[in-house]
């Protein structure tokens, strides 16, 4: 009983990645009707926002005086990082391609999600070549904001796996039998709240309603004086900044990141978005949660290794289902 | 100097050449039709004239303004609104809803409220579905939603597009209705209509197209009495 429940919690911990992570696969379908791929790499960067700002406050001992305040800033910098970093993708990757084919923004999406990848991975590469650039035999930089340059970059990517200081220990509390640690009570905590604050802000804010109008009908609401251009950077913003938070409580939880650590979360939290029934995202938020749990309950009577088999198990019997999602409405037109 | 002014516009929807050229004008305080077949580019016009489509030559001014090249959120903060052919209508969002995005533009946050009861009076049966999703609402109240929401907009000119397509006889009536009353208190109509009969019985002026080019204009009452009008549009002889 007690591993079960234990088991239970461990899913719902999961389960809060793929939903905050879902949420944004959503949101940008509700809006666009595209599937934005690069997600998964946005996630990625937040990660690697939040671990260069928990380094540098854990070096200058900031984290240890002020240990909240850390935390906080770290979830802030992975935020804004892959929230600007989603911005950025939509503005140059997909806003250009906004009346050409589908499959022409899918290429574009798939590309940027390897472009992302690969920039993390080589950002070290490029502090050496910012460092080293001259003109007529002298360096742009002076030495010693190259050498500042080198630092950060090594500091920020590069193809190693990078281990996030173990913010929370391995301390928790104890219920009868039940051991829950605190980085799991974190985790289910700032999932659950950024999820209440995005569905008032989606149901009862100008924007969000501007969200829900652009998402039915973009013409028409370019005919009410809604720029849409700029709620669909909104909704890129809004939804990225929840991969990037999702992105730092990978970070805590299992403390190690790397520039391909997108891809799986990326594809389950998609599987979760389509299951709960893409666009929907009340939708997303169950689909996250039941992914996580059908995890963890299938490591109960499977070997561990076929839980990803299990996940998109569960996408495949959806699709042939009801390919519209639990939530989906009837005619797969899903709108904020 | 006309409160629109539509100079020569020549719009396209790729190589096809929806317009050849058209100009017209409407004055401040009138209820000008544009009247034509299927296919004779009354939508482009209007669809120009808000900024979905953009005319390859040609200009339009509003209120002495050059709007030809504003995108479709800048040309509502001139004044101009629209209703939609089809409605249009957010259907997941409710009545209420709908009416504040008519307002988005609007600045004067302390007046809106004052507003909605404004239409609500012009247009009672909206306020009884107020917390109704405008989906599940039925065609002529959703034609009256799409008038409502295109006035809380405030706009000096408001343009219609078919708004008697798929009502049934007797709504027609006291929709137009309100259309006159809308005008009587100081909005400029632009109407486009196929259901010459009632555009003409409330407009000022018409123009009638043909192919994307203007072929005929005047007053109403002229045109109602034009043999080729009557032919053409009215289907009396």
């Amino acid at each position: 009983m007690e591993k079960l429940i234990e088991q239970l919690i461990n899913g719902l911990t999961v389960g809060s990645f793929y939903a905050l992570i879902a949420l944004g696969y959503t949101m940008v379908y509700g809006v666009l009707s595209m599937i934005n791929f690069a997600h998964g790499d946005i996630f990625m960067v937040g990660a690697y926002f939040g671990y260069f700002t928990i380094t540098q406050l854990s070096n200058n001992g900031f984290s240890e005086s002020h240990p909240v305040l850390a935390i906080i800033f770290t979830f802030l910098a992975g935020a804004l990082g892959a929230a600007l970093t989603g911005v950025t993708v939509e503005r140059l990757a997909y806003r250009p391609l906004r009346k050409a084919s589908r499959l022409a923004t899918l290429i574009s999406a798939i590309g940027t999600s390897i472009f992302l990848q690969e920039f993390v991975r080589l950002i070290p590469k490029f502090g050496e070549i910012l460092a080293s650039l001259s003109i007529a035999g002298k360096t742009i930089f002076p030495p010693s904001w190259g050498n500042a340059i080198i630092d950060v970059t090594k500091t920020f990517g590069g193809a190693m796996v990078k281990t996030y200081p173990g913010l929370l220990g391995t301390d928790g509390i104890r219920l009868g039998e039940v051991f829950i640690s605190y980085s799991r009570i974190l985790i289910m905590a700032i999932a659950i709240v950024f999820m209440v604050l995005l569905f008032i802000l989606v149901r009862y804010t100008k924007l969000g309603k501007a969200m829900r109008a652009v998402s039915e009908d973009k013409d028409t609401a370019a005919l009410m004086g809604i720029n849409v251009n700029r709620i669909i950077s909104s909704t890129f913003f809004i939804g990225s900044a929840l991969a990037g938070i999702a992105g730092v409580m990978i970070g805590i939880f299992y403390l190690q990141i790397k520039p391909t650590m997108g891809f799986t979360p990326g594809i389950k939290a998609f599987t979760s978005a389509v299951v709960g029934g893409i666009g929907n995202i009340p939708g997303a938020m169950l689909g996250g949660y039941i992914l996580g749990l059908a995890e963890v309950i299938s490591i109960q009577f499977l070997p561990a290794v076929y839980k990803d088999t299990v996940a998109f198990a569960i996408l495949i019997i959806m699709l042939i289902v009801k390919p519209t999602g639990i939530l989906g409405g009837r005619d797969g037109k899903n709108k904020l | 100097m006309a409160l629109l002014e539509v100079k020569n516009i020549k719009t396209y929807y790729g190589n096809i050449c929806a317009l050849k050229g058209v100009t017209f004008e409407v004055n401040e305080g009138e209820i000008v039709c544009l009247i034509g077949s299927n296919g004779a580019g009354k939508t482009t016009t209007l669809k120009s004239i808000t900024g979905l489509l953009h005319p390859a030559e040609g200009s339009i001014l509003f209120n002495g303004r050059d709007i030809t090249c504003m995108e479709p959120h800048q040309i509502v903060q001139e004044g101009i609104a629209m209703v939609p052919e089809g409605r249009h209508v957010f259907s997941k969002l409710s009545t209420l809803e709908n009416l504040e995005m008519g307002a988005y533009s609007r600045k004067d946050n302390n007046n809106i409220q004052h507003d909605v009861e404004n239409v609500f009076t012009l247009f009672p049966r909206l306020k009884e579905r107020s917390k109704q999703s405008a989906g599940t609402l039925s065609g002529g109240e959703q034609q009256m939603l799409a008038i409502a929401r295109a006035l809380m907009a405030k706009p000096k000119l408001l343009l219609l597009d078919e708004p008697s397509m798929g009502l049934a006889p007797l709504l027609l009536e006291s929709i137009f209705e309100n259309v006159k009353e809308i005008n009587a208190q100081g909005t400029t109509v632009l109407l486009v209509e196929q259901n010459t009969k009632l555009a003409l019985a409330i407009a000022h002026r018409g123009y009638v197209l043909q192919t994307g080019e203007v072929n005929l204009s005047g007053k109403t009452q002229d045109l109602q009495n034009n043999e080729l009008v009557k032919k053409t549009y009215l289907g009396t002889t």
